[in-house]
């Protein structure tokens, strides 16, 4: 610490000028992506007239909180969002495991087949047999109005699995070596030398599973027909995509229902909110010197 | 050994006895219905069905998006469901692939009370290759649904009468634009074909009869004449210039901040549009603009007609009788009522007549009745439906004014039209087709003369094909 | 010497190479039955699907849909359209998380790090629906864009109906949207840059400016390398879920991509196998493309994928 903050004093006039730059430079980009999320949330507090007349703008018009009641309040929102925290962490947990797992074998580069496996996942990426196969594969499995159709299909991502073992590629052999000749096996290695130093890539891709359970809509839309087994985000969607209907198409008794502009707002931040403060927690992990820290210590 | 084997199978069949007392002491249908925003086994609708028919049911829902893709798939999944309700275009699809059970003899035999209260004609509009397949439900009134709405307190100002013509129309947006300098009329890009305007082009909806042939809007003789005079209003900046890339909202939004005097509308949207307009435009009123009179002095406005609904029971359905006795119950006259409407003095008043709901009960407990609905009493069912209406003032004034179109309430008669394969499976896409291109003329992208290209590019995407198949059902008629 | 090290370790890794098979099974089983169990509805590109006949029983009808997407002179079109949206996007936006994780890591304020960090994640979480309502009403004509240019412009720009300016607002709104989080793997990758080699080269002298280019940038590499691959792989997809809602029929001519065209000419007919043999022919020229950039990335940069 001492150290660093001597050569903050030695920091060159451009390299100050740099820092306050990029200062500025993120705050402007913080302004212009916060815009859009201070403008649904002023509109879900604000009165519907003042919505739909587009009076809302950063800050609530005819304040109210009508509409969260209104929403938390929905059966369908309790049950929804039991469904999807449940998938959530299962399925995160879960998919942390099988992931991990993988990507450490197939960061060994001398591992016979390694090229094989790789290419075997990177096909699997890219090619899609298409909604029937999947649909009866579901069906012939059980897994139709399950919640389990909405976790195991997606344990293995090969996007993230590439990365995670990008990053163990990195790590030095050197620690592993030494804790093999010290008589470790692979699992206590994965354990106890590959997985603490790797603790931001782990956090990162925790995030990206976490955020695609929970964003995850199209495949309760498609193997789900229970309406106490949608997800949060499916419930969402059909708000959003039901007042995106052109009115012809709509039958009256459906279109005389439609969700207010203000509940929808409402809806959208409630359904974002709760996975949006997973990132601020996981951030702790991207602290540096933890990864040497860790295994110096 | 021997002992034991013959005692197993004596445990066995006590075991299916009494399970197969007990399966048959609680038969449970199980319905599925299309998509809308709320948990059919939760409702309390659900409840008051049970209580009066004594059947238990759990209710399905296709999804929001895909839903004749999933319908497809979960109707191949045969003895999942033993009760649909279908719109048309799945009822096309699932009767062209013998999907669904026929009903004659069923209804014969279970279905007195259905067979009773539909209409003949409506039966027979139902029937595929003379078989019944699925009960007709029909659209609760003849509404008249889509207008242009106006502000009164506009014209009022600039001694502008409500226009009844072409030119008169054309000459309001002007006076309207000069002299408020306001957008005149706001428009999303769905609204390419506002149907108050066509009506002035003798078009008033999408199959039009022209010399005793059926003919599609597209093909319309006079189509090319409206698409010019919408692309002049648009020229000459007297309806939105956003209108290509307006969804509802940006529409709604223009109109009741006061920017915009006009608004294509449809009456549902009244509670919300125009408690907006009273509050943000003091003083403001609203006027409902006709059909406009083409050269002739005709006029003409689609109303619903047709069938809404058909409600089947797919192949390989296990409890097929109780099914049909299900529907029959529901639709007796007490039941009906009271899934409908609920009960007298609690959910609803009769004044006169007509019926109107008691406020907040009705919205909360038979908001969503129409969902659960199995076939409708062509009769009784309008007057029940009505109190919906009425929920609300500003729904219920736009809505009465509405409807005193109803005068030159014109059905698409196409509509009922029984099973028509090829047209269901192009109409969307060539819906979608039509709105690209007549966009692209109204804005300006392209040039109208191209219209006869664009005619062609309709015929060669199904247009020919389906023209054909509505023209051979018409004739045979 | 180097080779012996690579005999030793191949040797004493043999010994344990159940222990790392066993690690990779559950995801190789997972694969084999969720992706490649399905794999076999592929044949529907070369069918004549029905679905209420069946995969199995589905007529067979050879090439005859690859056929009807290439002799299909639009096809090219929107073939042409996709590829330079793509491009447009790889160039512009794919450096820009890197440059946002670099600048991150170089504020010194840990709150107003992890505040900037949360903030500019925030639009990813927004539907397309919802963004693409909001720049609609943002860029319209009388929108607040067009308002403050409004003194120096005789009309209002069109900006979404303009065929000059679309491809630029869908290149803007995209990186505005994705930026934040594209950034989240660069962070992870940054911090994971041993500290060592930081106070190493501020002994050294080094400024800030070639620590960023000597230590930050070649440490992030490998990351960069395979989004890189990965990203080139995706060429034929150019943001589907965006363009289909923010284009409009005035912009056709060079928003138009293959999954929208795709989209709106099978728009409710059921045509499985048409959609089947076009998903198809993305998927193989994301596969040579994927292996094509893994080649080169080997060769130019000595770091690969497998």
């Amino acid at each position: 610490m001492n150290k660093r903050q001597k050569h903050f004093m030695k920091e060159s006039k451009v390299e100050r000028l740099f820092s306050a730059l990029n200062v500025f430079l993120l705050l402007l980009l913080a302004a212009a992506t916060l815009f859009p999320f201070l403008h649904v949330l002023a509109q879900s507090l604000s009165s519907e007239t003042a919505v739909i007349s587009g009076q809302v703008g950063l800050f609530p018009v005819d304040p109210q909180l009508g509409t969260y009641q209104y929403v938390m309040g929905n059966s369908q929102f309790t049950s929804s969002f039991r469904v999807s925290v449940i998938i959530t962490v299962l399925g995160t947990l879960g998919a942390m495991v099988v992931t991990t797992f993988a990507a450490y074998t197939l960061s060994k580069p001398h591992l016979p087949g390694r090229n094989f496996f790789l290419v075997l996942f990177i096909f699997a990426m890219l090619f899609h047999g298409g909604i029937i196969p999947n649909y009866l594969l579901m069906r012939s499995l059980g897994l139709l109005d399950s919640i389990w159709v909405l976790i195991l299909p997606a344990l293995v991502n090969v996007f993230n699995l590439l990365i995670i073992k990008n990053f163990f590629e990195g790590t030095p052999e050197s620690l592993e070596e030494a804790a093999r000749i010290d008589g470790a096996n692979t699992f206590s290695i994965l354990f106890r030398i590959v997985l603490p130093i790797s603790l931001p890539v782990l956090a990162t891709i925790s995030l990206f599973y976490a955020v695609a359970y929970w964003n995850d809509f199209f495949r309760a839309m498609i193997y789900i027909s229970r309406p106490d087994l949608k997800p949060l985000q499916l419930y969402l969607y059909e708000i959003v995509t039901q007042t995106q209907r052109p009115l012809t198409d709509v039958p009256v008794d459906s279109a005389m229902n439609l969700t207010p502009a203000a509940v929808r707002s409402a809806t959208i931040m409630a359904t974002t909110f709760p996975i949006l403060v997973v990132y601020p927690f996981l951030q702790k992990y991207f602290v540096k010197g933890i990864v040497v820290g860790s295994v110096k210590g | 050994m021997k002992r034991r084997l013959s005692l197993r199978t004596l445990l066995v069949v006590v075991l299916v006895m009494a399970l197969s007392v007990v399966v048959h002491a609680q038969v449970v249908i199980r319905h599925m219905g299309n998509w809308d925003a709320f948990d059919p086994n939760s409702d309390i609708v659900a409840e008051a069905i049970e209580k009066v028919t004594g059947y238990q049911v759990e209710y399905s829902m296709l999804p929001v998006e895909n839903m004749n893709e999933v319908l497809s798939l979960r109707v191949s999944n045969v003895g999942a469901y033993d009760s649909l309700k279908l719109n048309s275009q799945q009822y096309n699809m699932l009767t062209a692939q013998k999907a669904l059970l026929p009903l004659d003899d069923l209804l014969e035999k279970y279905g007195q009370r259905i067979l009773e209260v539909i209409k003949e004609e409506t039966w027979e509009a139902a029937k595929v290759d003379g078989k019944i397949y699925g009960v007709p439900e029909v659209p609760p009134a003849p509404n008249v649904n889509h207008v242009i709405l106006a502000r009164k307190d506009i014209l009022d100002e600039l001694n502008l009468a409500v226009p009844e013509t072409v030119d008169e129309f054309y000459d309001v947006l002007k006076t309207i634009r000069k002299e408020k300098n306001m957008l005149p009329l706001a428009m999303a890009q769905h609204n390419f074909a506002l149907s108050v305007v066509t009506s002035g082009f003798g078009i008033y909806h999408a199959w039009m009869e022209v010399d005793g042939a059926i003919t599609h809007q597209v093909e319309h003789p006079k189509m090319k004449e409206y698409v010019e005079f919408m692309a002049k209003l648009y020229e000459e900046n007297l309806i939105d210039q956003d209108f290509p890339v307006n969804a509802t909202q940006h529409v709604v939004e223009k109109f009741t901040s006061g920017r915009a005097a006009m608004i294509p509308f449809a009456w549902w949207q009244a509670p919300a549009v125009l408690a907006a307009l009273e509050q943000n435009v003091p003083g403001s009123e609203w006027v409902v603009i006709p059909p406009l009179k083409d050269e002739s002095g005709n006029r003409g406005i689609e109303v619903d007609g047709g069938i809404l609904w058909f409600v089947g029971i797919p192949q390989g359905a296990k409890n097929v009788e109780d099914v049909v006795k299900w529907w029959n119950a529901k639709l007796e006259l007490d039941n009906h009522k009271y899934i409908a409407l609920g009960d007298e003095g609690v959910h609803y008043y009769e004044e006169n007549g007509a019926y109107f709901p008691i406020l907040p009960v009705f919205e909360d407990e038979r908001n969503m009745a129409n969902w659960y609905l199995t076939g409708v009493d062509q009769e009784l069912y309008p007057t029940y439906w009505a109190s919906r209406v009425r929920k609300n003032a500003h729904m219920s004034k736009v809505y009465d004014a509405m409807q005193e179109l109803r005068q030159w309430g014109s059905v698409n008669p196409v509509a009922w039209a029984p099973a028509l394969p090829t047209v269901s499976k192009y109409t969307q896409s060539l819906n979608l087709l039509t709105q690209d291109n007549l966009v692209n003329f109204i804005a300006g992208g392209d040039d109208v003369r191209n219209y006869g290209d664009f005619v062609d590019a309709w015929r060669a995407s199904g247009g020919q094909e389906s023209t054909v198949e509505v023209n051979n059902w018409y004739q045979s008629r | 010497m180097k080779q012996s090290k690579k005999r030793r370790t191949f040797k004493s890794g043999v010994l344990n190479y159940w222990q790392y098979y066993v690690l990779l099974f559950p995801a190789l089983a997972l694969i084999l039955l969720f992706q490649y169990v399905p794999l076999y509805g592929l044949q529907i590109a070369f069918k004549d699907f029905n679905i209420f006949v069946g995969i199995k029983e589905s007529p067979f009808v050879g090439f005859d849909h690859f056929r009807r997407v290439f002799n299909d002179a639009y096809f090219y079109k929107v073939l042409g359209n996709t590829l330079v949206i793509s491009f447009y996007k790889l160039v512009f936006l794919f450096p820009l998380p890197v440059i946002l994780a670099i600048q991150l890591n170089e504020v010194k304020n840990n709150l107003l790090r992890r505040s900037v960090q949360t903030v500019v994640y925030l639009p990813h979480f927004l539907s397309w629906v919802i963004v693409s309502g909001l720049f609609v009403s943002i860029l319209g004509s009388d929108g607040i864009v067009n308002q403050i240019l409004s003194p120096f412009m005789d009309r209002p720009i069109r900006f979404l109906m303009d065929r000059n300016w679309f491809r630029s607002v869908l290149v803007f709104t995209e990186g505005w949207k994705g930026v934040g989080w594209s950034a989240i793997v660069y962070l992870a990758a940054i911090t994971g840059i041993d500290p060592q080699l930081y106070e190493a080269a501020i002994v050294d002298g080094a400024n800030k400016f070639q620590r960023i280019w000597h230590i930050t940038l070649p440490g992030i590499s490998p990351t960069i390398i395979l989004l890189l691959i990965l990203n080139i792989g995706s060429l034929l997809e150019a943001g589907f879920q965006q363009i289909l809602v923010m284009y409009n029929p005035m912009v056709y001519s060079v928003a138009d991509i293959i999954g929208t065209y795709v989209y709106r000419v099978g728009l409710g007919q059921m045509n499985f196998s048409y959609g089947a043999a076009v998903g198809l022919f993305n998927s193989v020229v994301a596969f040579i493309l994927i292996i094509t950039g893994n080649q080169l990335a080997k060769r130019l940069a000595g770091r690969s994928i497998w």
